[in-house]
């Protein structure tokens, strides 16, 4: 049986799905990056194989994305995440046409239409403060993981408003309103107020539509989500899934495509 | 690796030669002006007078284009000049201050006076300034209103500028020792006419499909309007490329092998990257303009029958195509977004690249409306970019490469 697989080497983390001829998701698998992306590429590949029993030779075709989608050494096609993330976030809810990821490099806002096209998209400008990264910075120096923090922001009435512009800057708006003994929980709600309203801006300026989509690590986070409801209204998660895999599987579906064309460019000769 | 390119126009090389010998030329030419070439009638008058003029703002063009960007702001970034001035200014300043002396083309010496208009940002002021006290030397500022909505130039408008315009000739015939003839000042406006009607004609041109020309080669070309203009040499030049030019449409020859795709891109090009436009023509993309070459200089047609009222006009035209300074105006009160109509029809354009350039807030404010214009109003693709024009230390492949792709993917260039 033919087997089709998307690798996202994303800069926290390498994510690979792998679909089977009628597109259904057989297996996942999430490994750090680390440093050396060809080498978490293979890894992860090689392990959601094994997980799924799967053979090398049923591999058809591979789709890479995300940062390190060209130095993948899998022999593979490049596609960029805002094309695998449009087609991923189609397959999981047919009925999303905005998509928003929010991934530790960079934040997107990604219309598409009732094929999971791309239509229009916009990403975040070069400061870091409009994606994950900026949570997770300052996540280490409150000594707080992730999750702790959504599960505070979420209980918390107040929300202490933090600087939007700069990691470094809210970073030390933080610690001095930490200093000054006001609760954690409000500054926490606060930073994820100013990340999404980072979002916001993308989101707007793309004059999107419902339904919204949130993808990414960030989706993880019920207390930015929150947050970004506040401001673009009801959103939906991916059901069933880690959010994380949205582009992978929109790559491992690109990977399926670009074999159907291979075939049908192909007439006569048998598969 | 790059396999397609630009197919770089022979009068381009021309230009290059001529702009070498230009840059030579000045270290042994006295009196010297440095100046700013935003339809500066100074330069014009200057020439005539005998003063040469040399540019900093293009030569800061230069040092980016060899990617010495990098180098120049760090020194001025030490020296306070701020990363969030122009970075054409740390560029020029970092040049100032680099001890090494290793600097393209060998430099350009040092000015015996400084040449400025108040037409444009307000850097062209305050960076002169600071130039005028860090050479000692005296700073010669035509001073001229904004016009944001006027599309006519008010009479009293033009009788400020005419007098501004008398006293800097006073003050220029005075460092240069020479007295302003009629009939020069009459040559000087006819070139700077004839210029203006053959950069037209090359705009013109590039409504063509094929295009003749892609962005680099309009951005090469500019050279000439601006720091050349009222002079026969620049005329020969732009005249050059217009025959070259003719002849590629006449021929049916394009800038790129396989024209698919016609884009618009708005902002200051980044000039350390001019090359980004053979990523573009790879998957078919072409730039038959785009707003700085377009819309920010002169290309108004403006009568030189009386030659001091031409030169004040072509003070008081600069940004008023749109653009620049006008910007957000202009797509608010929609005139822009009529001009820019008729444009995306005439150039037969069907997608938009829009840099956002933090050195030059003028050029950059308003750019995410002009992406929701063509997305909503012209429901064209667009792809935005954070690019400065003159630092290369800011620009991120890999970023840009992503967004690139992107793009490309949704044009159907995957
Ligand atoms: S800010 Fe813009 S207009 Fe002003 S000098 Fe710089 S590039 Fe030119």
């Amino acid at each position: 049986m033919a087997l089709f697989a998307g690798v996202d080497s994303g800069s926290t983390s390498t994510k690979a799905v792998l679909l089977d001829e009628g597109g259904i998701i057989i297996g996942t698998h999430l490994v750090p990056s680390g440093n050396n992306f060809r080498k978490s590429a293979e890894v992860v590949l090689h392990t959601v194989m094994d997980k799924t029993h799967s053979k090398r030779d049923d591999l058809a075709a591979i789709v890479t994305t995300g940062y390190g989608r060209f130095i993948s050494g899998l022999n593979s096609k490049a596609m960029s995440e805002i094309t695998c993330c449009g087609r991923g976030a189609h397959y999981l809810h047919s009925a999303v046409r905005t998509v928003i990821d929010i991934g530790g490099q960079d934040s997107k806002a990604i219309k598409i239409d009732g094929t999971g096209k791309v239509v229009q998209f916009s990403l975040n400008d070069k400061c870091a403060a409009g994606t994950g990264r900026f949570l997770e910075r300052i996540a280490v120096s409150l000594e707080l993981d992730l999750e702790r923090m959504a599960g505070l922001s979420v209980q918390s009435q107040q929300k202490l408003p933090i600087s939007s512009t700069c990691v470094v800057f809210a970073e030390t708006e933080v610690i001095s309103r930490i200093s000054n003994g006001e609760a954690i929980e409000g500054i926490i709600k606060g930073l994820h107020s100013a990340l999404a309203s980072r979002i916001h801006i993308l989101a707007v300026g793309l004059n999107i539509e419902k339904d919204i989509l949130v993808c990414g690590g960030g989706a993880k986070n019920a207390g930015l989500v929150k947050e970004i409801e506040e401001l673009l209204g009801e959103v939906v998660l991916p059901s069933g899934i880690d959010p994380r895999f949205v582009p992978s599987i929109g790559a491992a579906l690109i990977a399926r495509d670009s074999q159907r064309e291979q075939v049908e460019s192909k007439p006569g000769e048998s598969q | 690796m790059l396999t397609v390119k630009t197919k770089r126009l022979e009068s381009a090389r021309t230009l290059s030669a001529a702009i070498r010998k230009i840059y030579q030329e000045v270290w042994t030419s006295r009196p010297l002006a440095w100046s700013v070439n935003s339809s500066n009638p100074l330069n014009d008058i200057s020439r005539i007078l005998g003063i040469h003029v040399a540019y900093p703002e293009n030569y800061a063009c230069v040092c980016t284009a060899q990617h010495l960007s990098g180098k120049y702001c760090t020194i001025a970034e030490a020296h306070n000049y701020k990363p969030e001035l122009c970075s054409y200014i740390r560029n020029n300043f970092g040049y100032l201050l680099a001890k090494d002396g290793n600097h393209p083309m060998g430099g350009i010496p040092e000015p015996d006076v400084l040449l400025s208009v108040s037409n444009g940002c307000l850097n062209f002021i305050k960076w002169f300034d600071a130039l005028r006290l860090y050479f000692d030397k005296p700073l010669v500022l035509l001073n001229t209103p904004h016009r944001l909505f006027e599309y006519d130039v008010p009479g009293y408008y033009l009788e400020y500028v005419i007098k501004e315009l008398e006293i800097c000739i006073d003050k220029l015939e005075k460092i240069s020792g020479n007295k302003l003839t009629g009939r020069k000042m009459r040559e000087a406006a006819y070139y700077s006419r004839e210029q203006g009607k053959y950069w037209r004609k090359l705009l013109e041109l590039n409504k063509t499909v094929p295009a003749p020309m892609n962005l680099s080669d309009l951005a090469n070309l500019i050279f000439i309007p601006t720091s050349l203009s009222g002079t026969a040499f620049g005329l020969d030049l732009l005249k050059e490329a217009a025959a070259e030019v003719q002849q590629r449409v006449r021929n049916k020859v394009g800038a790129i092998p396989e024209e698919r795709h016609r884009l618009v891109m708005f902002n200051i090009p980044p000039w350390y990257r001019l090359d980004f436009v053979n990523r573009f023509a790879e998957r078919g993309c072409v730039f038959p303009f785009g707003d700085y070459l377009r819309y920010v200089w002169c290309t108004q047609d403006i009568d030189d029958s009386d030659p001091m009222e031409h030169f004040a006009r072509k003070a008081l035209s600069f940004g008023h195509n749109g653009g620049y300074g006008a910007t957000i105006a202009e797509t608010l009160y929609s005139c822009m977004g009529d001009r820019l109509a008729k444009d995306i029809k005439d150039f037969k354009i069907d997608g938009a690249v829009i840099a956002i350039n933090k050195s030059c807030k003028i050029m950059s404010t308003g750019g995410l409306d002009i992406a929701r214009l063509i997305r909503e109003k012209f429901r064209l693709p667009v792809l935005v970019i954070d690019v400065d024009q003159a630092d290369e230390r800011t620009y991120s492949d890999a970023e840009i490469k992503q967004r690139y792709d992107a793009f490309f993917e949704t044009i159907g260039e995957a």
